[in-house]
């Protein structure tokens, strides 16, 4: 028989040290730190932010001494310690635990945490959040990304009918260059949260790009640093200039998502609005709100209850049904979950917050097998405490 | 057993696969755009009895209205005008008026005036109100049409409103259509535009905004911060007994309180043309005002048949001291109709 | 001598019942001076919720004045008494010293004096109302996180005025000393304004005057209307259930009705005989007014008088002396085990086990909720967790240390409860959002029983640490210790995991996302890594007895951090607020647990 070789050897060995419970400790320990400095960095950054940085990164930095001049410490992020939880969970399993019913409890609560790990790895890669706001009769087939926006060119030539053209916000960056059909679009300057104002009011610090056709003629754009609070959206803006394809311009526009109505230009034969929207994502259905109603606490104004009244129109299935959105009672249809997130506009306009997330189950299932693995050990080792002797008591 | 060229594939495949997601795609797509304007039965506001049409001048551009807008133009890059209509009164105007004075960081007010703009072609006027705010001006005409209120609206920065109004005020001179077939919904109680009594106002007194209860209001500039008030009440019935009232009046001045038989000695009463007033003059004994002054009342009743009017001075003791004639005399003045 | 110790056993909870016994009847027998015990349990609605006037001016004063006793000499004797004095002889209210304001640059604003005196009465901040609303308008407009030290004391200061003044308007109106004739002569009036306008319309003959002077009177109701929020109207039988109206409410609607809610003359009339000093009209009126709402509201009035009852007897205060009994003859079972004391202290404190868990009770009653709804009722709730666990634990050892950690996280969490409850309404409505039953009932408590478990190991290893700096453990002791220790904890695994999974099924349910990082989440999830931390520690042989115990201090400190801490950061969906003393106090808390773990550095010694 041919002895190990050197690989294998080091395979077992690590494995062995992968398996190890000090491991486990250690890991647990420092998942702590993160998710403690985490918790502290929102304060500042954001939950969103921090998602990104500290809790679905290899790599979290800490800045241990606020201001200009404090030293990053890198600090193992959230992907790696999940990882490495991951692979001492699976290692210590097949090095030590075997399959028996005494362990049956053991072995169930780590495949449900192992479950719990995986589901929150696939959420952050696979799931999509996005919002639809509803005035009260009128109907959406699109939500909105809350976070993110595009450069939409939109061709509205057929009646009822939009073609359009969407660009991510990862491509727009200052002179970042846009090739389309027949003419390109070149990025002058582009503001990931900006303020814009009338030039006369502009004093120092606001760019000097401007615009010279268009509504954005006359303002002027000053760089804001990007917003924190969950509930305020950055106000992206960007000075975009429209070249033919034989290397003329067409002009410089200035867009921003303050500026709602789509500016028109056109090129290659056709009329286009463009314009600086929050992301779009159209649905081959839409929801129409009927009415939405406010609950509040007598003589206060505490929010008791809300709920929509909607119609969700479908031509493809031919689907024409009233349904109601209220707390705690969302709507699931064709894998999106749609939930009653808020409101606005006096009571006239329905917020619903829509939720594609194919794996939203595993953590049912997870915490489940969790649950039933605790309660397994415990009762095992209750059993043995009530069966031992009573300790004397203390006289 | 582990193919030799797998590094080299893995290696590959790793390259490729990073490579492709290198740029995220453009996305081109088509949709149906989904029709609107369905209104649901519960909400629909009543049609307007007769449309209201304007002219729109050459050089304001069209844009796509907001939610709840009729209609919406550029004058100039800064400058815009909206059209709305909202059912009922809306609210009324002070409330609106006061709205769009918050949105330019003007602090609210109790009567707003407007300046009336007459409509000859609807045979009815608008009032227009002009809000200038530190950066921000708002030029907002409010017109009650059949059973709805229609708000015309400029907002342009304040350097540019004096400009805009010119073409503004035009425009809603401009505006004509269908008479409303209905007449328009009771309007609530109008203030009182002329108090139903009739004073000379002496010199030095100027007119303050009061409060609601007061049909005539006056501010006496006074020294070191501390203005005279003169305020004019009617209240209906006999409005308590002399005594009472002095003794309210007493007390704001943190003097004790006159028993019954004290009293009738402290006031003097005076026969007016409109019926006989009792005047009586406080002063307090101790500071009231700022810097340690005394502060002191001068105050009338007068009572007719139906109503106790009450006139009322209140200041620092030097200030209403000076004005002690005054204030008789005003009070003598008065004549009801 | 042999001390008839079976008798004595029951000596010392007879003793306690009793004491308690006397402090009930004191509380609902007639205090002096007027006897404003109906009108105390009066049902009116304020801050969306049906409760007894009674409740409305102790947590109006304890709000304010942080006591619930007014300061002064002639001073009314309870706040019942102090609010009949706002609304009705509101002069005489605004001299009462009770507006605390301590910070010099508040003080600096308002032109007062440092003296020895803390609190100032109304009339002496009345000339600077002025300058204090343009200072409340200015900070308002910032973010409530960046506020400094003097802008949250001007803020504080600036809502209980205003908290003040809508309470002296709710039952009156200050100007008029006469409102029932008052009320009187303005139906009247509207009645003949209403003639004269139409006159007016029909081109007749008209008075202009009286329909001004009704105009008038219209605006003054009308400015009454906004400025109180407390509704005393019911609402009349067969209209919607739900709609009360306040007093400036109940007389504009009765100008076009042509006449006065009973309820609103009623309420006029009180005035007047609270300021005559006529107790019998007063507690006649009392009497027709709880007479109608018989009729109309019976329920509401029911409620009003357990919660009125409940608000006398105070079973969470009287809680309190009776856990720190039980803990001294715990305390002192130990040094004298032969005394029957053990079983005294296990009785004093079921005692008080049935007077804490009444109340809970009570408590869901009035609500009708599950018992855990805001941070007063967790901390009522923690401490209600960890006493049951503790006389688990006691019955199972008998050696007194469970009765002394029952009383310990009693009285604690009670103290705390004591210092949550000077916020304001602890019966308040929940947020939407949160308006659940049933996962208030699951998610809430079992993750509030997580709480109390690792609160209760922590305490129990305080213990063992104390009694290891002053002379070592006896090894009985020791054993029985470390098996209370990690049974506990594994409860307190197994609770807050699954209180934390619960929590995020429901938000699964609400918002479309299971876990989102909220920093109560994370509190939460710190909890469980900690106590599964010290498990997989203990089980891979790293940590001893003498580690266990230290590590379940340290876990005192995480569940503190999760319970307040993440309430002070002002983000995320469970952003309550953060107040400068409760920072203190959290701070203070945690120092005192890492001294505690540090006396394990002293050197194990046997007891001789």
């Amino acid at each position: 028989m041919k002895p190990d070789s050197n690989i294998v050897l080091t395979l077992r060995a690590i494995t062995r040290g992968l398996s190890s419970l000090r491991l486990t400790v250690v890991l647990l320990a420092l998942c702590m730190i993160l998710v403690f400095a985490a918790t502290l960095a929102q304060v500042e950054l954001g939950i969103h932010e921090i998602q990104q940085t500290h809790l679905r990164s290899w790599i979290a930095w800490f800045d241990l001494s606020p201001g200009e001049g404090g030293i990053p410490i890198p600090f193992p992020g959230g992907m790696l310690l999940g990882s490495l939880l991951l692979l001492n969970l699976i290692a210590a399993h097949t090095v030590r635990f075997e399959l028996r019913m005494k362990k049956a409890g053991m072995i169930l609560v780590h495949l449900g945490i192992i479950l719990l790990l995986l589901g929150e790895l696939f959420t952050a890669v696979l799931a999509n959040e996005s919002q639809m706001s509803l005035d009260e009769g009128r109907a959406l087939n699109y939500s909105t990304a809350s976070r993110e926006i595009e450069l939409a060119l939109v061709d509205a030539s057929e009646p009822g009918v939009e073609n359009v053209t969407a660009i991510p916000m990862s491509r727009l960056r200052d002179g970042a260059r846009i090739d389309l059909e027949g003419f390109s679009l070149k990025i002058i300057r582009f503001f990931q949260n900006s303020e814009v104002v009338a030039e006369s009011s502009a004093g120092a610090g606001f760019d000097p790009a401007r615009a010279n056709s268009g509504a954005g003629t006359g303002h002027a754009v000053r760089e804001l640093p990007r917003e924190t609070a969950m509930d305020r959206r950055d106000h992206s803006s960007a000075f975009v200039e429209v070249v033919r394809a034989d290397g003329t311009s067409l002009g410089t526009w200035l867009l921003t998502n303050g500026f709602p109505a789509p500016q028109s230009f056109d090129a290659s034969g056709r009329s286009w609005g463009m314009a600086i929207r929050q992301r779009r994502f159209y649905h081959p259905f839409s929801i129409r709100l009927l009415d939405f109603t406010h609950d509040r606490y007598l003589g206060t104004q505490i929010p008791k209850n809300f709920s929509s009244r909607i119609r969700l129109e479908n031509p493809e299935t031919g689907e024409h049904r009233e349904t109601l959105i209220y707390m705690n009672h969302p709507l699931r249809y064709q894998g999106l979950t749609f939930y009653q997130a808020g409101f606005a506009n006096d009571d006239r306009t329905s917020i619903l917050q829509i939720v594609r997330n194919p794996v939203w189950r595993l953590p049912y299932l997870a915490c489940g097998m969790v649950g039933l693995g605790l309660v397994w050990i415990f009762s095992q080792h209750l059993a043995k405490a009530m069966t031992r002797k009573r300790p004397v008591p203390s006289s | 057993m582990i193919h030799r060229r797998f590094p080299v594939l893995s290696l590959a495949t790793l390259c490729f696969v990073l490579a492709s997601c290198s740029e995220e795609k453009i996305r081109i797509y088509r949709v149906t755009v989904v029709d609107s304007g369905e209104t649901p039965a519960a909400s629909t506001p009543a049609a307007a009895p007769g449309a209201i049409h304007w002219q729109v001048p050459e050089h304001w551009k069209e844009e796509a209205p907001g939610q709840f807008q009729k209609a919406r133009y550029r004058l100039r890059p800064a400058c815009e005008v909206s059209i709305s209509a909202l059912p009922g009164d809306a609210g009324g105007a002070t409330a609106n008026v006061n709205r769009w004075r918050e949105q330019v960081g003007l602090a609210a007010v109790e009567n707003p005036e407007g300046e009336r703009i007459d409509l000859k072609a609807l045979a009815t006027h608008a009032t227009l109100h002009e809000l200038r705010g530190a950066s921000k001006g708002v030029l907002a005409a409010i017109l009650r049409h059949g059973d709805q209120t229609w708000f015309f609206k400029l907002n342009a920065p304040v350097a540019e409103l004096a400009s805009c109004k010119g073409e503004f005020v035009a425009f809603l001179t401009g505006i004509h259509g269908e008479p409303a077939t209905r007449p328009p919904a009771p309007e609530p109680p109008p203030a009182p535009e002329k108090p139903r009594i009739s004073l000379d106002v002496p010199d030095g007194w100027e007119k303050s905004a009061g409060s609601s209860m007061r049909v005539a209001s006056f501010k006496i500039p006074g020294s070191g911060g501390v203005d005279g008030d003169v305020s004019v009440i009617p209240l209906t019935g006999d409005g308590g007994s002399t005594l009472d009232n002095v003794n309210r009046w007493r007390e704001q001045l943190k003097l004790p309180a006159l028993k019954a038989d004290e009293g009738s000695g402290s006031w003097t009463t005076v026969e007016t043309p409109s019926g006989p007033v009792t005047i009586i003059h406080l002063i307090s004994e101790e500071p009231i005002h700022e810097g340690n002054r005394p502060g002191a009342i001068s105050a009338a009743i007068l009572r007719t048949r139906d109503v106790a009017w009450f006139f009322k001075l209140t200041g620092e003791a030097g200030l209403v001291r000076q004005n002690q004639e005054k204030f008789e005399n005003f009070v003598r003045s008065a004549i009801l109709p | 001598m042999t001390i008839p110790t079976r008798r004595l056993g029951w000596l010392l909870p007879f003793l306690c019942l009793l004491v308690l016994g006397t402090g009930a009847w004191r509380g609902l027998k007639k205090p002096p001076g007027q006897d404003l015990r109906d009108f105390g349990s009066l049902p009116v609605v304020s801050n969306g919720r049906v409760q007894p006037i009674d409740s409305l001016a102790r947590n109006a004063l304890l709000s304010i004045h942080g006591k619930q006793r007014v300061p002064g000499k002639d001073a009314p004797a309870t706040p019942t008494a102090w609010l009949a004095e706002l609304a009705f002889q509101p002069e005489a209210a605004d001299r009462r010293a009770i507006f605390p304001v301590l910070h010099d640059e508040a003080l600096g604003l308002l032109d007062l004096t440092v003296d020895e005196e803390k609190y100032y009465s109304f009339e002496r901040l009345v000339p600077r109302l002025g300058k204090m609303s343009e200072e409340a308008s200015r900070i308002a407009a910032k973010e409530p996180q960046t506020w400094s030290a003097y802008e949250k004391a001007i803020m504080k200061l600036w809502r209980d005025l205003e908290r003040y003044q809508q309470l002296k308007f709710a039952f009156g109106h200050p100007s008029t000393k006469q409102l029932e004739f008052d009320l009187n002569q303005l139906v009247a009036g509207a009645k003949s304004a209403a003639e004269e306008t139409a006159k007016r319309d029909r081109g007749e003959d008209h008075d202009p005057l009286l329909i001004e002077a009704a105009e008038a009177r219209l605006r003054v109701l009308r400015e009454w209307s906004t400025q109180t929020r407390v509704l005393t109207e019911p609402p009349a039988p067969g209209a919607d259930p739900g709609v009360w109206r306040s007093l400036a409410d109940s007389a504009l609607a009765a100008t076009s009705e042509g006449h006065l809610h009973p309820s609103t003359m009623a309420y006029a009339r009180l005035g007047a005989a609270f300021r005559d000093g006529d107790t019998a009209a007063f507690n006649a009126t009392v009497g027709d007014l709880r007479h109608s709402l018989q009729h109309e509201r019976p329920s509401d009035l029911r409620k009003s008088r357990v919660e009125w009852i409940f608000n006398q007897l105070a079973p969470f205060t009287s809680c309190m002396p009776v856990y720190i009994a039980s803990f001294v003859c715990a305390f002192l079972s130990w040094l004298w085990p032969q005394g029957g004391l053990r079983t005294t202290a296990f009785r004093v404190l079921l005692l008080g086990f049935a007077i804490h868990t009444v109340g809970l009770i009570v408590r869901m009653l009035l609500e009708g909720r599950p018992p855990v709804t805001n941070l007063y009722s967790s901390a009522i709730f923690i401490g209600w967790g960890a006493i049951v666990l503790s006389i688990l634990l006691e019955l199972f050892y008998k050696n007194a240390i469970g009765t002394a950690v029952a009383a310990l996280t009693g009285f604690a969490t009670l103290l705390i409860a004591h210092h949550l409850s000077l916020g304001g309404d602890t019966l308040e409505m929940m947020r939407a959002v949160l308006d659940s039953n049933f996962w208030l009932a699951t998610h809430v408590i079992v993750i509030t029983l997580g709480y109390s478990a690792t609160f209760l190991a922590g305490a129990i290893a305080i213990l063992f640490l104390l009694r290891h700096a002053t002379g070592g453990v006896p090894k009985t002791a020791a054993v029985s210790m470390r098996g209370m220790v990690y049974g506990t904890l594994c409860f307190a695994t197994l609770a807050s995991f699954v209180g934390t999974v619960l929590g995020g099924i429901w938000a699964d349910q609400s918002w479309g996302r299971f876990w989102g990082w909220d920093p109560k989440e994370n509190g939460a999830l710190l909890i469980v890594l900690w106590n599964a931390l010290i498990l997989h520690a203990r089980w891979g042989g790293m940590i001893r007895e003498k580690g266990m115990m230290v590590m379940a201090v340290f876990g005192n400190i995480v569940t503190s951090w999760s319970w307040f801490g993440t309430n002070m950061l002002g983000i995320g969906l469970h952003s309550y607020g953060f107040t400068d003393r409760a920072f203190l106090w959290l701070s203070a808390f945690v120092a005192s647990q890492l001294l505690v773990m540090a006396l394990a550095m002293i050197p194990r010694r046997e007891p001789a």
